[in-house]
């Protein structure tokens, strides 16, 4: 198994059988966020990113062209939980970038604390993401909006934020969890209002379902 | 001066120009920024939603000003200091509440497993005591001789070696111990709800009350919740399965626990649930708002109405 760059930067893949792994390579050495598997070489260590557990992997893993992220990046992370997903933005962005982590639940903010203090790029925030004012006081604006939070207004929450903290032409990635917007409705039917939704004030460059990975879930990537 | 514009920020004060370039920036808090405030004190403080545009350009002017381990520095203290505040009262009650769930389920397994295994000894005791509290203690307190003595018939279990007893006894004995930690957590559970939420503690009872606050998560989610919602907490499953292939909605949760709901008719049921939910809703509200007990009026009202 020969781990090469992938076509998404500072994102690496290997092919293990059928199944295509994928990696980053990790800003702290030696230790794994999330017990996923560390595999040294002599360009550095490689951090597995297991798709089944982050919504922007399996976004990558079904195809998707680019995430707007690379070293540098400034990125705008809405609903991080424990910071599962956000450790591999983290080693993707590199010293050079930051990424703002925001959750509403303090109970997974103490796991994202432990994350923030061993990995200087990564700024954690405990606030409502729909409340862009109190936002407004803690960060900047960023070149990448990631949102993917699990509620209602989770449309309405991404176009505030994305009105006030993209920056011009910059990217912004939904993941929309069609579950907590109508557990009865289906899914591919929400799919369509969101996209209608979005359309009127952005345009999506990139629509994927994330199935097998995430189910009833899809990512709308779009350009500000 | 010429600062048209400011937005406090947490790595600073910033003061913008009419076309929203950065003209000075001051501390962040203290006394330095009281006085910078007030030096500029002409400048409109950017708000949203009334400055959405303006605000927009002034987040994009700083980003590349802000030093970044500062403004790192300075989130990380706050929101260390969040997580420290955020925890309340009902947050403890919730993992109590959790702790004795699993404690009931772990005893209950525990239990079957010594009943299985004390069977070999002496089975006629674990049949004649159907209670798991109390056939532990009995294995422990008493032996063999004491259970038979008076009994016409000798006992068909094992006569087992001394250390094959004890082994027993010596299991029952931190059963016992688990036992005693869940009475334990009930009176804490029982004394923390007469200080936190004493109308719902008088309503639905200490227990039941924490179940309810368990499944919304906390207090302050809890009374936001519709009396419609409250009836069901609990029925999640079966609230999910009906609306999703349109069987029969459930008609409670947790509330079927409670005996103004048990005592009620069969057919009935479902009604007392949604009376004792609405009187219920409003004692929570009572609660969080810091109101004066109404819990034993509230109680006696739904009782009279489920009657009715």
């Amino acid at each position: 198994m020969t781990i090469t760059p992938s076509r998404i930067f500072e994102v690496h893949e290997a092919q293990d059988g059928r199944k295509r792994r994928l990696y980053t390579l990790n800003a702290v050495p030696g230790t794994a966020v999330y017990g996923e598997m560390l595999i040294p070489t002599p360009r550095g260590e490689f951090r597995e990113w297991n798709a089944g557990k982050s919504k922007l992997a399996s976004y990558i893993l079904k195809g998707a062209q680019g995430i707007g992220m690379r070293k540098g990046s400034s990125v705008l992370y809405l609903g991080c939980a424990t910071g599962t997903t956000v450790s591999h933005v983290s080693d993707i962005i590199g010293e050079e970038g930051m990424v703002f982590a925001v959750d509403i639940s303090p109970i997974v903010m103490r796991d994202m604390l432990f994350l923030a203090e061993k990995r200087g790029n990564i700024i954690p925030i405990l606030e409502n993401a729909f409340h862009v004012d109190r936002l407004a006081k803690r960060i900047s604006a960023a070149d990448v909006l990631f949102q993917d939070v699990a509620q209602r207004n989770q449309v309405e929450i991404f176009l505030r934020n994305a009105d006030l903290f993209l920056k011009d032409r910059g990217y912004g990635l939904l993941a929309v969890k069609a579950r907590s917007i109508d557990v009865a409705a289906k899914p591919r039917d929400i799919f369509k209002a969101v996209r209608k939704q979005l359309e009127a004030k952005m345009t999506i460059i990139d629509y994927r379902e994330l199935d097998p990975f995430q189910k009833d879930h899809c990512m709308f990537m779009v350009k500000k | 001066m010429g600062a048209t514009y400011l937005l406090e920020h947490i790595a600073g004060c910033f003061l913008f120009d009419e076309h929203l370039a950065l003209v000075e920036s001051g501390p962040p808090e203290g006394k330095e920024k009281e006085a910078f405030l007030k030096t500029h004190a002409s400048a409109v403080p950017l708000s949203y939603p009334a400055h959405a545009i303006q605000l927009r350009r002034a987040l994009a002017a700083i980003a590349s000003k802000i030093p970044k381990g500062g403004l790192r520095a300075a989130n990380l203290a706050r929101t260390r200091h969040d997580v420290k505040h955020a925890v309340s009262d009902d947050f403890l009650i919730v993992q109590a509440v959790k702790s004795i769930e699993d404690l009931d389920k772990v005893l209950n397994s525990l239990a079957i497993r010594l009943r299985d295994w004390y069977e070999f000894y002496l089975p006629e005791y674990s049949v004649s005591q159907p209670d798991h509290a109390e056939f532990v203690r009995g294995v422990v307190e008493t032996t063999k001789e004491q259970f038979l003595s008076g009994k016409k018939t000798d006992s068909f279990g094992a006569d087992l070696g001394k250390p094959h007893i004890a082994a027993m006894k010596q299991f029952a004995e931190r059963l016992l111990g688990l036992y005693a930690a869940k009475q334990e957590l009930e009176r804490y559970v029982d004394s923390t709800m007469k200080t936190i939420c004493p109308n719902l503690r008088a309503i639905a009872g200490s227990t039941l009350g924490a179940k309810l606050l368990e499944h919304a998560g906390t207090l302050k989610r809890l009374v936001e919740l519709p009396s419609s919602t409250v009836q069901i907490l609990g029925a999640e499953k079966a609230l999910f399965r009906h609306l999703k292939t349109g069987s029969r909605p459930p008609k409670y949760g947790v509330l079927l626990a409670h005996d103004a709901v048990q005592s009620a008719p069969k057919g009935r049921q479902g009604r007392a649930a949604r009376i004792l939910a609405d009187k219920i809703s409003i004692a929570v509200r009572i609660d969080y708002f810091k109101g004066q007990f109404k819990g034993d009026a509230l109680l006696e009202e739904a009782r009279k109405k489920i009657a009715q």
